[in-house]
């Protein structure tokens, strides 16, 4: 086992992480990440630190919501140490983010910004979340990161 | 104080939107967030007021419930906006809890525990006038997302 699989292990097996996962607040199931891991090891070698990440993300994401949920502001929200550690993921998560956005709404139009550089919704569409979901959600597929 | 859940969580709109009676939109001065005026340099309680009296309130003494009239209430610790709350005309307060759930609550100085600690104090009572004959909810109805209820005339 090389260092980037032995740690996407230790991130399955670490009893917080799975703490966090099993919260309902985690968009993603234990089982999932384990048939992810089990794609992964066969998976060239480049991609195994994609696996962390992505589990990274998925708990990180789980955390910040659990702690952020009662925020009336977005911007408060942004300050939280779990998400400056999802930032800090890079590039890599922009499909998981635009996958969680989808599935729940939740408030990823900064770190999507911030991580591809771009702005798809017009001023018009700020604020009504669906909408502004759609426009990332069209921005996703015009780049092929989403089906 | 009382508590009382009243929707589904819904991060399709946040408290200082559900205070202005509108369930569409995320009101958040900045961020691409709806904001009925520019984005104010300075995110502070007067720059929460000042949205609020785009619907016609204006700033009032406190809570007391008056016949007539609709309040809310803006909380903040140390002039930083955390959240706003609306009055019902039985004398009941609704509030949506960030991107979680509507609640009710039957006083609005004495939010318990973490809430407290969130959201802070009054800092803010504003009231606007009822339209003459216009009876809004004496309690929070169940409402889909993005209905028309509860949004005042002239809202966006």
């Amino acid at each position: 086992m090389n260092d980037s699989e032995g740690s996407a292990v230790a991130l399955l097996d670490a009893p917080d992480v799975v703490r966090a996962i099993e919260s309902q607040d985690v968009a993603i199931t234990r089982d999932t990440l384990e048939s992810k891991s089990k794609y992964f090891a066969g998976s060239e070698t480049s991609e195994k630190p994609m696996l962390a990440k992505l589990l990274q993300f998925h708990v990180l994401a789980g955390i910040w919501k659990q702690d952020t949920s009662m925020l009336s502001l977005s911007s408060e929200k942004y300050e939280h140490p779990a998400y400056l550690q999802i930032l800090s993921l890079g590039p890599d998560i922009v499909t998981a983010l635009l996958e969680d956005l989808l599935k729940t709404h939740d408030d990823w139009f900064d770190a999507l910004s911030r991580l591809t550089g771009e702005d798809p919704i017009p001023p018009q569409d700020y604020g009504f979340i669906s909408r502004m979901a759609g426009h990332w959600e069209l921005w996703g597929r015009r780049k092929r990161l989403l089906r | 104080m009382t508590i009382r859940n009243t929707s589904k969580k819904d991060p399709g709109y946040n408290c200082f939107a559900w205070a202005a009676g509108d369930d569409t939109k995320w009101w958040e001065p900045g961020g691409r967030k709806y904001w009925p005026l520019p984005y104010p340099r300075k995110v502070d309680v007067a720059a929460i007021e000042a949205a609020y009296a785009t619907l016609g309130y204006i700033a009032c003494a406190d809570g007391t419930l008056e016949p007539g009239f609709e309040k809310i209430a803006i909380f903040a610790i140390a002039d930083q906006p955390k959240h706003a709350a609306r009055q019902f005309q039985n004398g009941v307060w609704t509030s949506k809890l960030g991107s979680d759930e509507d609640i009710e609550h039957d006083r609005v100085a004495e939010f318990p525990g973490l809430v407290a600690i969130r959201y802070g104090r009054v800092a803010r009572f504003m009231k606007r006038a009822l339209p003459q004959g216009a009876s809004p909810p004496q309690v929070t109805p169940p409402h889909a997302p993005g209905s028309a209820q509860n949004r005042p005339p002239g809202s966006p």
